[in-house]
């Protein structure tokens, strides 16, 4: 990969997955300020792989490892400073003129998330995305039937807390 | 509301995201071309330069003992120091061999295992080097202060190692794990970081639960 198609390449990827750094970052990170020091700190981490990128992983699943692990060391650390603090949000989300009923029921699914812990609430971005469970397992680093286990589990959950809103 | 449909209400925030976010390409440019660094390389090139003062620092201590002859308590002081120094100075590598071997963009469960055994084993280091506190009290004594220091002399002496002793034994023993409840407790748990060591120990076993095969919780 020559430089200047990597370079070009990594901001396409980055384009076309905002959406993941973003929905990760919000998971993890309750304070807007941090929040945008997390997405500097996974877009930081994918730079640095991204020479290393195996081709065998769709770049959601390899985009949904580096931004998980990053997220989760960087939500466990008691220190925010970033070694290279760069002033400007890079991903930030423009006013929407129409906000509808969607706004409720994904605001109940990250609530939901929210009270997750760390490991399960990666498993639950997942699922929300549609990953399979081959994918789920690899990116976790534990067996798929594990997954369907914890997924099951998941859902009986989100099911109670919809009902519970729902009433 | 069923599966499907919270599904469908998350593809649909998804469709809405690619929508509504903007990103920054100019400062995505910078990241690329300035030599951006990310937390763990941070933590690991502290450690290489921690270490490196670590080898400085017991081979000027070797140095003095070698050319410090005749003084059994210098040596000994010294000597025990060094080896606490040593001991830090191994387990810092075995932490930069480990941080070197982890790749981000492996499965969470082994990377978030890898980091945490690394910030664990570093307290670690730390509790175990207080407990060297009371040698660098000792190493000045001679033959002659031993035998004409007088009962005042000794007296304070023994005061200061002492408390010395005590504050590293009683450091030690409040960075280990098993210290909980009771506020005060808790407080100076927080301004000792043991609290830290104990949620990343407590995280630990969460991640052994989480790849733990169960039927039911």
């Amino acid at each position: 990969m020559k430089a200047m198609d990597k370079s070009e390449l990594f901001l396409s990827v980055i384009d076309s997955n905002k959406g993941i750094i973003y929905k990760v970052a919000n998971s993890y990170c309750k304070n807007s300020e941090n929040r945008s020091d997390l997405v500097q700190e996974i877009i930081i981490h994918l730079w640095k792989s991204f020479g290393n990128y195996n081709e065998q992983y769709e770049h959601s699943t390899w985009m949904y490892r580096i931004a998980l692990n990053v997220a989760i060391s960087f939500y466990r650390k008691a220190k925010k400073e970033l070694a290279t603090p760069l002033t400007d949000n890079i991903i930030a989300l423009v006013k929407d003129d129409e906000p509808g009923e969607l706004e409720e029921n994904v605001s109940l699914l990250y609530q939901f998330i929210n009270e997750l812990d760390e490991l399960n609430k990666a498993l639950m971005l997942l699922y929300l995305d549609n990953k399979t469970h081959k994918e789920m397992a690899e990116v976790l680093g534990i067996s798929e039937t594990n997954v369907a286990t914890k997924i099951g589990r998941i859902k009986e959950k989100l099911k109670k807390k919809f009902s519970l809103a729902n009433s | 509301m069923n599966e499907l449909d919270l599904k469908n209400a998350w593809q649909s925030y998804d469709r809405k995201l690619d929508r509504l976010l903007e990103v920054n390409f100019q400062q995505l440019k910078d990241i690329q071309s300035i030599k951006a660094e990310s937390k763990i390389n941070s933590f690991k090139r502290s450690h290489v330069i921690v270490m490196l003062l670590g080898v400085a620092w017991v081979w000027f201590l070797g140095f003095l003992v070698y050319h410090t002859n005749g003084n059994p308590y210098f040596s000994l002081s010294i000597g025990l120091i060094i080896l606490f120094n040593v001991f830090a100075v191994l387990l810092y590598l075995r932490h930069i061999i480990i941080l070197s071997s982890i790749n981000i963009a492996e499965s969470i469960t082994e990377t978030q295992r890898r980091l945490v055994k690394v910030y664990t084993s570093y307290v670690q280091v730390g509790r175990v080097l207080l407990l060297q506190t009371p040698l660098y009290c000792t190493w000045w004594y001679t033959d002659e202060l031993v035998q004409h220091g007088g009962p005042l002399f000794w007296t304070i002496q023994a005061v200061i190692v002492s408390v010395f002793t005590g504050l590293a034994i009683y450091l030690f023993r409040k960075l280990s794990l098993k210290n909980k409840s009771g506020n005060w407790v808790k407080r100076t748990d927080k301004f000792f970081g043991a609290e830290k060591l104990q949620n990343a120990i407590a995280f630990l076993d969460e991640i052994e639960e989480f790849k733990k095969e169960k039927d039911s919780d």
